[in-house]
């Protein structure tokens, strides 16, 4: 019988912290919407967000998604040709970098820069009653903190996601000449002419999905901390634990999604 | 305070517009690539069979993609209508008297080539009809030399389709000259109870029917070697020549019906002031002019063989057969005019090389 | 409750109202069934030992806990039933000075004292904001260079920026929870000046402290809290005469902690005896709107 009454309370437990988690995202959002029509002085920390959570990452970003695209057009190259199907070269590169890779490394860079530091950020915050003093001065602290955060960390994946498009296939040109020296014209019609909108909209459809996911998580488990300074490396751990997690099952949802 | 600070709002401007002026960009180019604000055109056509064609196959014109395949449906009366669109910049290449070919490769993939009408007018209205190649109207149109008809992008997909009708004249047209050879050998061998000019006239139906095969041959022959005015040539000279033997044969008072006929006196060979030899000679010359018209023929098609042998050899091993089904008739005409009554001896065969090489003696 | 229970007053001269209020952290009661008003225009100050629930008394009033059981209202809204807007709306009229300060750490102390003027007060300026900054920074004598973060200054400094932080939208009702801890003599002298002139303006004082001089000064009214309980409450004077043995204890331990003072202990609260000793123009504070000392309509329970 306790086994059951464990497991009953267990369930409930979960079902209840699921259902404030939907709470807390719904609130996100609602307060994104005041947000959006009314900025006032929370401008400052969107644009700090995107500072941090964007431009400071791009180097990563290119740097990853360069040497990313030279890999595949090495590998591409080396093999596709032996079957006569070098065009195929195009659509490997679409399919990698623009469908899967792009967003969710991107989103995976981002977790592990940003949705850490949004974790601890708030949950010192919470430590040192920084949030009581928000709310004691009236300003609602979901739309001053965790609303920028939101928007700042959904934005910057986006267009770190754009970005590493950008310089994954600037960079498997670049080894093309290299390997197999065509003129850019050639691998851009190549390349033009296989893209579709669908894959550009599901790349950008993933990439502010995995971005809501990263700020709904880290946000979370640092407002979820209640007074002790030793929880908030616990929060950080959970917060890039769940992302992770998260942005994997939703990755596969929207690939899913993509084929059906 | 750090620099990096300071100009926060510049760097987060600068990082967002630059990538999205990138993806802008990138749509105007992917756009601008993939047709996306340009109109096209529809135009449909009725075809007998689905099987080869296919939703967004290509519809082509001097090699160039200026359509796609948008539809195919089957219609109330059985037809399959496709409907195509071309592209505006191509609009005006789908003059009056154009046709389209459905032209599929047995690698695989199809197309459909437009051929465009010769005389320069406004491009058809939208949604109307499209007569395909095989069609009386683009029949009639291109016998009448309105239609500029090119050979398409790929030799095999374009020759596989020509051909195929004329593959099933010809096993026709074989059909007929074993016939035909079997009905003379019987004749000469007296056993036949019809008279010659039953076989001939059949000889001349056969004749008609290759001249028709090679019709289709011709148009070829036109696009691969343009060696179809030559053909048609020869096999009408083949036809008037066979039309006079049979005219003269079909006379009660012939030559070969008496000749052959048991009843018939060799007194009157000699009595009638050379009339009859005449008209033995006649003919005779007659039959030689078809033989020899019969020849070249088989010379054209020996030609068009070792054409066709270098792009498909199947169609070169059927071509083969016909040459020599064709071959073996003109043994029988020979036969028929070195007719020991009338002549003395066969001359030697003509030897045909054979063209045809094994599909494995070949780089594939 | 225990002390003289008055009829509640009317709603637009109760500045905050707790009706039943229990708060229990992790299962241990810290409040328990609190019914209290506070009058507005008056300044009533919360004692009580270490751990008695007295900020958590103050942090509940000011609508920063959620109670338990029970209802809170400030100016003449319920919290329970008012929605978002309203709240924030009610909080813009409302200051609130931490314990520790709790600034804002990532900002600088002038951003610190703007962001609340900044986002209630969408229609002032830059040059209007550095204005006000300006007026409070010199009426308080914090540091005349804001551009350092909290981290960078000392605890009594923060308390005075966590003070003109809560100053600087000119609230109706201010909480303050220890304001005068670690702030050294010269600035706690501005702070009460600044508190005084707040009361003399009509705004509404509660305060949690352990300086006897922050209640002599400037408390109208005296609300004594034990295991979280009101022992009492009501005007200075009779608080501080109370015979209770609970509240003369809570009050001379309190006191003791901070005053080593030789005479009867309670003179430190005697408003009288405060007031003159330590204000040379002390008569300003009897010719207010609202004389310190006509105590006996002050509706307390």
């Amino acid at each position: 019988m306790r086994v059951v009454e464990q497991i009953g309370s267990r369930a409930i437990d979960r079902v209840a912290r699921a259902l404030y988690a939907i709470g807390f995202v719904v609130e996100i959002l609602r307060q994104t919407g005041r947000f959006v029509t009314n900025r006032r002085a929370t401008a400052k920390v969107l644009t700090m967000q995107i500072l941090f959570t964007g431009v400071d990452a791009l180097n990563v970003i290119a740097t990853i998604s360069l040497g990313i695209g030279a890999v595949i057009v090495i590998q591409g190259l080396s093999i596709l040709p032996q079957f006569g199907q070098g065009q195929l070269i195009y659509n490997i590169l679409i399919v990698v970098i623009t469908r899967e890779l792009g967003p969710i490394l991107t989103a995976l860079i981002v977790a592990a820069r940003s949705g850490t530091a949004i974790a601890s950020d708030l949950g010192n915050m919470v430590v040192s009653h920084e949030i009581e003093a928000y709310t004691a001065t009236g300003i609602n602290p979901i739309r001053h903190l965790v609303v920028p955060r939101f928007i700042g960390v959904t934005v910057s994946t986006f267009v770190l996601n754009l970005y590493f498009n950008i310089f994954g296939l600037a960079g498997s040109f670049l080894v093309t000449q290299f390997v197999n020296p065509i003129s850019f014209a050639e691998y851009s019609s190549g390349l033009l002419g296989t893209i579709a909108l669908v894959d550009i909209v599901s790349s950008c459809v993933k990439s502010v999905v995995f971005g809501a996911i990263i700020s709904f998580v880290a946000t979370f488990h640092g407002l979820a901390i209640e007074r002790s300074s030793t929880e908030i490396p616990v929060a950080v751990i959970k917060s890039v634990g769940h992302s992770v997690t998260l942005l994997i099952l939703a990755n596969a949802v929207l690939t899913l999604v993509y084929y059906l | 305070m750090k620099l990096r600070y300071r100009f926060a709002n510049q760097a987060v401007g600068v990082f967002i517009l630059l990538a999205i002026a990138a993806a802008v960009a990138l749509l105007v180019l992917m756009g601008s690539n993939q047709r996306w604000f340009r109109r096209n055109y529809e135009y449909y056509a009725l075809i007998d069979d689905a099987r080869d064609v296919s939703v967004g196959m290509a519809v082509t014109f001097r090699g160039f993609t200026i359509g796609r395949v948008t539809s195919i449906s089957l219609t109330a009366a059985n037809n399959v209508d496709v409907r195509f669109t071309i592209q505006e910049e191509y609009i005006e290449q789908v003059r009056q008297r154009s046709i389209i070919q459905i032209v599929s490769s047995p690698l695989g993939g199809g197309q459909i080539v437009l051929h465009q009408g010769r005389a320069p007018t406004p491009p058809l209205p939208e949604a109307s009809r499209i007569p395909t190649y095989d069609s009386k109207e683009a029949l009639q149109w291109r016998t009448a030399n309105e239609v500029i008809v090119l050979r398409a992008a790929d030799p095999i997909a374009q020759i596989v389709a020509q051909v195929e009708p004329i593959l099933l004249n010809l096993d026709i047209v074989m059909a007929n000259v074993v016939e035909l050879t079997d009905e003379i050998n019987l004749a000469l061998l007296g056993q036949s109870a019809g008279p010659v000019a039953g076989i001939l006239t059949g000889l001349e139906s056969t004749v008609a029917e290759v001249e028709r095969a090679v019709a289709r041959v011709s148009v070829v022959i036109d696009s691969a070697a343009a060696q179809a005015d030559l053909v048609l040539e020869d096999l009408n000279s083949i036809t008037s020549n066979l039309e006079a033997t049979t005219a003269q044969l079909r006379d009660p008072t012939g030559l070969v019906p008496r000749l052959l006929d048991p009843s018939g006196s060799i007194a009157t060979l000699l009595d009638d002031d050379n009339v009859l030899f005449d008209q033995i000679t006649g003919t005779v010359a007659a039959l030689d002019l078809t033989i020899a018209g019969l020849s070249q023929t088989l010379d054209e098609l020996s030609r068009f063989t070792a054409y066709l042998n270098t792009a498909q050899p199947q169609i070169a091993t059927l071509l083969e057969e016909g040459r020599a089904a064709l071959n073996t008739g003109q043994d029988v005409l020979l036969g028929l005019r070195n007719n020991p009554l009338l002549r003395g001896g066969i001359p030697p065969v003509r030897e045909q090389p054979s063209t045809f090489q094994g599909i494995r003696d070949g780089e594939f | 409750m225990e002390s003289t229970m008055n009829e509640r007053p009317a709603q637009n001269e109760t500045a905050c109202a707790l009706d039943g209020v229990s708060v229990s952290y992790e299962g241990e009661a810290v409040l328990a069934d609190v019914t209290l008003w506070f009058p507005v225009r008056r300044c009533t100050v919360i004692m009580g030992f270490s751990g008695s629930g007295k900020s958590t008394l103050l942090k509940t009033g000011a609508g920063l806990v959620v109670p338990d059981r029970g209802s809170v209202s400030i100016l003449g809204t319920d919290l329970a039933r008012s929605n978002d807007r309203e709240v924030e709306r009610l909080r813009s009229r409302t200051g609130f000075v931490f314990q520790d300060g709790a600034l804002w750490q990532n900002m600088t102390l002038r951003a610190n004292i703007e962001l609340p003027l900044r986002y209630h007060r969408p229609d002032l300026d830059r040059e209007q904001i550095d204005g006000i900054v300006a007026q409070k920074v010199e009426e308080l004598g914090a540091r005349k260079r804001l551009e350092l973060r909290p981290a960078q200054v000392s605890a009594g400094e923060r308390k005075v920026v966590s003070f003109i932080r809560a100053l600087i939208v000119d609230p109706e009702l201010v909480f303050l929870d220890e304001p005068t801890t670690s702030v050294d003599g010269e600035r706690s002298d501005l702070m009460f000046r600044a508190l005084r002139t707040l009361k003399e303006r009509g705004r509404t004082i509660i305060a949690v402290t352990h300086d006897p001089r922050l209640a002599s000064q400037i408390a109208d009214n005296l609300v004594v809290v034990a295991h979280g309980r009101v022992i009492a409450s009501g005007p200075m004077r009779e608080v501080v005469r109370s015979t209770d043995r609970d509240v003369v204890r809570v009050l001379t331990d309190v006191l003791s902690e901070t005053a080593t003072y030789a005479g009867d202990i309670l003179d430190l609260l005697d408003p009288s005896i405060a007031t003159n000793d330590r204000r040379p123009d002390g008569d300003q504070s009897e010719g207010g709107p609202e004389p310190v000392d006509d105590a006996d309509d002050l509706l307390l329970s």
